[in-house]
């Protein structure tokens, strides 16, 4: 056991930080999604799409800090 | 050679599934057109029309009837995968091969739809766009649609799986730690924190966000080949 391993557990911890500031933003989206329901219900289908596939690219970022976590905590062992 | 654990689940979905089709579609057969629907009809019947109706605001009416059958497959096939972890066996999307399987389908009918509807020389030309300098950019965001679709879905799955584990490893030495203050040795006890704590964490890593990531990998396929079909093709 040298210092390597401790090394990469803390970089593994610092990569998952790449969630931090989408989880703000994905908040939002679905914050301003449920106005624009509230505004004008009618729409409500057309708006849960935009806003699942605007969710959803800004979770992409999230799931590459995860993906470089997973790969740092399995693959450099 | 070592076959991976996985395989054995897929197998199992993908006769389960065939059985559960079978039974379903002898039983549309059955039924008659003119009477009220009942038994396993109601549920199916009621889902169809549910994603039958997605499908149509998004792409329109003509590619509805074309499209609603491998999205309703990726919906079953998707979420039995997602909650099969409840019964104990290994997620098949907890797996890479298998979610970039299924983002690679939906990535090559994009490709597709884009070919069908601007030409070969109109497709070639949109890696040109704005700039021809964008060039290495529009190849790198063709294939980050795969990537990224296929990502998500298995980062969630996994992760929900590493958080189960991890929460199993916990109550096991929290059970370790109460039997070993009356009997002050290191025995190995049964996991009788995990009943009570697990059965919320599980509705909500393998029911819920299963559920979530399905109709997000569901929708995104929607949306995404919805958005390179004209509008006046929809409306007609």
């Amino acid at each position: 056991m040298d210092i390597t391993r401790g090394l990469i557990a803390i970089g593994a911890g610092l990569a998952v930080c790449a969630g931090m500031m989408t989880g703000l933003g994905e908040g939002t989206c679905a914050a301003h999604a449920c106005d624009a329901i509230g505004r004008n219900p009618e729409a409500e289908s057309k708006v849960r799409s935009t806003m699942i596939l605007g969710i959803a690219l800004s979770e992409t970022v999230a799931i590459y800090g995860l993906l470089v976590s997973i790969l740092l905590m399995f693959v450099f062992q | 050679m070592t076959v991976q654990s996985d395989v054995y689940v897929i197998i199992l979905i993908t006769i389960l599934l065939g059985a559960a089709m079978i039974f379903i579609s002898k039983k549309i057969d059955q039924a008659d057109p003119l009477e009220k629907p009942k038994g396993i009809l109601v549920p199916v019947l009621w889902g169809v029309e549910i994603v039958y109706n997605m499908v149509k605001t998004n792409v329109g009416d003509r590619y509805a009837d074309r499209l609603t059958p491998y999205i309703i497959t990726l919906w079953v096939y998707i979420f039995v995968s997602n909650i099969i972890s409840l019964f104990g066996f290994s997620s098949p999307t907890a797996n890479l091969s298998v979610t970039l399987l299924l983002a690679f389908i939906t990535w090559v009918l994009i490709q597709i739809t884009e070919l069908k509807f601007q030409g070969i020389g109109g497709y070639l030309h949109s890696f040109l766009e704005p700039i021809p300098v964008m060039l290495p950019m529009n190849i790198f965001g063709k294939f980050s649609t795969m990537v990224s679709m296929s990502l998500r879905l298995f980062g969630n799955i996994l992760c929900g799986g590493i958080m189960m584990q991890l929460i199993y490893t916990f109550t096991q030495f929290i059970s370790n730690k109460i039997v070993g203050l009356f009997t002050s040795s290191d025995i190995y006890v049964f996991n009788f924190v995990a009943p009570i704590v697990a059965p919320l964490l599980h509705a909500y890593f393998d029911l819920f966000a299963g559920f979530i990531q399905t109709l997000v990998f569901v929708t995104l396929t929607v949306v995404l080949i919805g958005n390179d079909i004209p509008e006046e093709i929809k409306k007609a």
